[in-house]
């Protein structure tokens, strides 16, 4: 890449071809203030906040966000007339600025206040009516304080070139001028609040931190979102041990379930105390009674039909230690291979490691983009961020099956106008015919001519299209795939053997040292396995099956023994014989791992609710009731029994990725999906757009019940 | 401070259940589109038709014009209110646009504002009840040697006094 050398404030650097004076300004250390700009955008210049001096050029100063460095460049950042000229600037911005920084949420991480400071402004000259404009309380989630805004245009453009939503607009002219939709109508969009993270003043705010409190007294605990398979690094801010809101932990982005569905935890419906049935009723009890129960009973049904009567569901949600700790727990305490979890069903079918996804950030890396789930966006939130950063920002041609219409049409090169499945037929078709017209034949050229190619692959597909897909991929250069994975900790729960076949590792559990030699069931056969007789007992910690599909409740009751551990009295809860009250995911340490294979901590924001504790505590003093030894202070013991148990975690520092390559079931056909066998194939749909339901969490969320009557978009 | 403030959002554009758009006038929009959507820049030609069209670009016009181009409505929204040119309201037959630039300012154009106001019985950027006249204030029209300067349609008038600016209107009929 061509270099070009100039000099600021006397040093002489080096910057790529195409970078900016601002770049080249923060590569020799040079604090440049700026209020509009934002690495994430392209250059915009519209505060003026950024003026530098450039030796030889015409104009006094230059705005240094949008002017490109060049050679022999003379530039000085900082002199007695240019900090006048920022001064002037910020006495511009401030002449309708309201001042109301003393209930202004965003003070103390305020732009405007930040540069106000430091500039130290004495007396205003100029003395205009401020024009004050009530704030727009219409929009759920997000408030607009239009009195408060610098027009600098950071929303209007995050939401266009990294959402591709563009519900903001600049509208109007001149003094009137402000940040609008058309017609002024509330907001009807992904509900993201991207646009109050990037807002440099407090002219966006959200409601649900509205007087919660000042920005400085936060503590910041870094944690994963656990909406999505996607696993998007958050920053849970508490206050005196309560979380106030969340905050990306890497300038990420976070979609509404990130940003605002965390107040699921406080919901009302938390499992407050552990239960155990009497008659009709669940009636709390001690956590000794109710655990002695469960040794009982499960140590009875033991003796009398043996371990594999007794079946244990795990779960997406559960951190990678306690999705361990579970299975160990099935496998070495109560002593069979009856461990599977039900999300399998909501993957591919014939699902194998090969398709296991790529990074999310290396989407627009690749040539070509092909979409074959129009639903991406709302399954995968993240991932759809990518995929519009791709064509927005690294100009990659998008080809998009769909038969309806949203924001990827707006900017997909080609889009086959049919659903999943019968647009993948006709894809297939024409690229091995060669034979296509119109936006096929555009969607073909674009895919042959591309080296690589990044492959969205629908979340359900039948074992036939799935078969499709591959068989499109075989006509393609250098895919890679990037399966749409709905549940969160999906991937690590995978790693850590909840499966019938797989110790952790994917170690076959016939060659697995401790395991039970016997097969086990899969979670559709332990729940068929209840009608028929031949299970009695199901442990099910932290899913709800039943909630989702009405027939799994009919099988359930059939159970001679039923153990629900989770964070709500869920349907499924309903009708075991004994609940145990889980800690959330905002409760607890642990890591994930996300569909990247990217292995991420979580840290404890909160105090586990009332007497909630952690999954793996609740098994841990469950297995010791039934006579086992097992004994970690903390998770973080048993990620250091992972890390010398499972190969591909030994050296996996946080933040990091296991290769595919590098996976035992590398190379080999190994089904991963679960058949379904018409249970559970659909999902609860909370809302009418699947961007803001979730099923058991989201549908607990207050801030998300606001948004939830939105359509789609008009 | 904030909850003492009126719990009121700030004041958005009227949007009429009727907007006398017809399905002819629909057609006619979907052709100018089609014209145009695959061509970059080429919103505010679009616009200009449409208006053309329908006399007005009202928020059924504005949503239906986004749609067939691919674009957010909150776009088309930004460019049809920051050009003069485009209205959010239907015209009268006949439009009189009195300049309020600086040349036309000091030789008094406000004054025909307010004459045209309290004969018309109507406020700027409003139509007469029977239709036949808005009123529109604009910005410097280029003829500062004429001022002041009104326009009705398409006929230019200069040295405009406001007492006589009455006669000139009721040409119009």
């Amino acid at each position: 890449m061509p270099m070009i050398k100039l000099t600021v404030d006397g040093k002489v650097v080096e910057v790529p071809a195409g970078a900016t004076i601002l770049d080249a300004a923060n590569a020799v250390g040079s604090r440049v203030p700026t209020l509009c700009h934002d690495n994430k955008l392209h250059p915009f210049g519209a505060c003026r906040i950024c003026l530098v001096e450039v030796q030889g050029t015409p104009r006094k100063f230059t705005p240094s966000c949008t002017t490109p460095a060049a050679d022999n460049m003379v530039v000085t950042t900082t002199s007695p007339a240019i900090i006048d000229i920022r001064r002037t600037v910020l006495e511009l911005l401030l002449i309708k600025h309201p001042l109301d920084c003393p209930v202004c949420d965003k003070a103390g991480e305020c732009t405007l206040q930040d540069l106000v400071h430091e500039y130290g402004l004495g007396k205003p000259r100029f003395d205009a009516e401020k024009g004050y404009l009530p704030p727009d309380y219409e929009s759920p989630v997000i408030e607009r304080n239009i009195s408060r805004c610098v027009l600098c245009g950071k929303c209007v453009r995050i939401c266009d070139e990294q959402n591709g939503v563009a519900e903001w607009a600049f509208t109007r002219r001149g003094t009137k001028a402000r940040i609008s939709t058309d017609f002024d109508r509330p907001l009807d969009c992904e509900f993201c609040g991207e646009c109050v993270e990037i807002c440099p003043v407090g002219a966006l705010t959200t409601r649900q931190f509205k007087y919660k409190a000042r920005s400085w007294n936060l503590d910041k605990s870094p944690s994963v979102c656990n909406y999505c398979g996607c696993g998007c690094p958050v920053n849970y801010e508490t206050r005196d041990g309560r979380i106030m809101r969340v905050s990306p932990l890497r300038e990420n982005y976070l979609c509404s379930k990130g940003r605002f569905g965390w107040d699921a935890v406080h919901s009302e419906e938390r499992l407050a105390t552990p239960k155990v049935r009497q008659g009709d009723q669940l009636v709390d009890c001690t956590w000794d009674e109710a655990l002695n129960v469960i040794a009982t009973n499960l140590n009875v049904i033991k003796n009398k039909r043996g371990a594999d009567a007794i079946g244990g569901l795990g779960s997406t949600r559960t951190t990678n230690e306690e999705s361990y700790l579970f299975q160990k727990f099935m496998r070495t305490v109560v002593g069979t291979n009856n461990v599977d979890m039900l999300a399998r069903i909501k993957v591919p079918k014939g699902l194998n490691s090969a398709f296991f996804s790529g990074e999310l950030a290396k989407v627009g890396e690749h040539d070509a983009v092909l979409v074959l789930d129009k639903n991406v966006g709302e399954l995968n939130p993240s991932l759809g961020i990518e995929i519009v950063r791709a064509v927005n920002k690294f100009a990659k041609p998008l080809v998009l099956v769909n038969d309806g219409f949203n924001k990827f049409n707006k900017i997909a090169s080609a889009v086959i106008e049919k659903g999943t499945g019968e647009g993948m037929d006709d894809l297939a078709a024409a690229l091995s015919s060669g034979k296509a017209e119109g936006a096929l034949a555009k969607a073909v050229a674009i895919l042959k001519g591309a080296k690589s190619v990044a492959l969205i692959v629908p979340a359900m597909l039948s074992a036939k299209e799935f078969t499709r897909v591959k068989e499109i991929a075989g006509m393609l250069g250098g895919v890679t795939y990037y399966p749409i994975v709905r549940r969160s900790n999906f991937q690590g729960s995978l790693d850590m053997g909840v499966h019938p076949g797989f110790a952790p590792g994917y170690v076959a559990t016939k060659d697995a040292a401790g395991a039970p030699q016997l097969a086990g069931l899969n979670g559709v056969e332990m729940l068929q396995g209840l009608a028929s007789g031949k299970m009695a007992a199901l442990f099910i910690m932290g899913d709800d099956p039943a909630g989702s599909d009405a027939k799994t409740a009919d099988l359930l009751r059939k159970a001679e023994f039923l153990v629900v551990q989770d964070i709500y009295l869920t349907e499924t809860a309903k009708l075991a014989h004994v609940v145990l009250p889980a800690a959330s995911n905002v409760e607890k340490s642990g890591t994930f791992t996300n569909i990247e294979r990217r292995l991420q901590r979580l840290s404890q924001a909160e105090k586990p609710f009332a007497e909630s504790k952690p999954d793996w505590e609740i098994l841990q003093q469950l297995a010791r009731k039934m006579g086992s030894q097992m004994q970690y202070a903390t998770s973080e013991e048993i990620l250091a029994e992972i890390r010398s148990a499972v190969a591909l975690y030994k050296d996996l520092a946080p933040g990091a990725v296991w290769e595919r390559s590098a996976s035992p079931l590398a190379g080999k056909d190994v089904d991963l999906s679960l058949p379904s066998d018409g249970m559970l194939q659909n999902d609860v749909i909370t809302a009418e757009r699947l961007l803001f339901s979730s099923g058991t969490s989201i549908s607990r969320s207050k801030e998300m019940a606001t948004i939830r009557h939105i359509k789609s978009f008009a | 401070m904030s909850c003492a403030s009126p719990c009121t959002t700030p004041k958005q554009v009227a949007i009429p259940a009727d907007d006398g758009i017809t399905p002819e006038m629909y057609r006619k929009i979907d052709v100018i589109v089609a014209a145009h959507k695959d061509k970059p820049g080429s919103l505010i030609p679009v616009l200009q038709k449409s208006q053309e069209v329908c006399g007005y670009l009202p928020h059924s016009v504005q949503r239906h014009i986004a749609k067939g181009m691919k674009i957010s409505p909150s776009v088309v929204f930004g460019v049809a209110t920051f050009y003069s040119f485009f209205t959010l309201v239907p015209r009268g037959k006949h439009v009189i646009r009195v300049c309020l630039g600086t040349a036309c300012y000091v030789k008094r154009s406000e004054e025909i504002i307010d004459k045209l106001k309290g004969e018309l019985g109507i406020k700027v950027g409003e139509i007469t009840q029977d239709g036949k006249y808005s009123l529109e204030a604009v910005r410097c029209l280029g003829a500062c040697g004429l001022a002041p300067v009104v326009v009705v349609g398409q006929d230019t008038y200069g040295d405009v006094a406001a007492t006589k600016v009455m006669e000139i209107v009721k040409k119009y009929e």
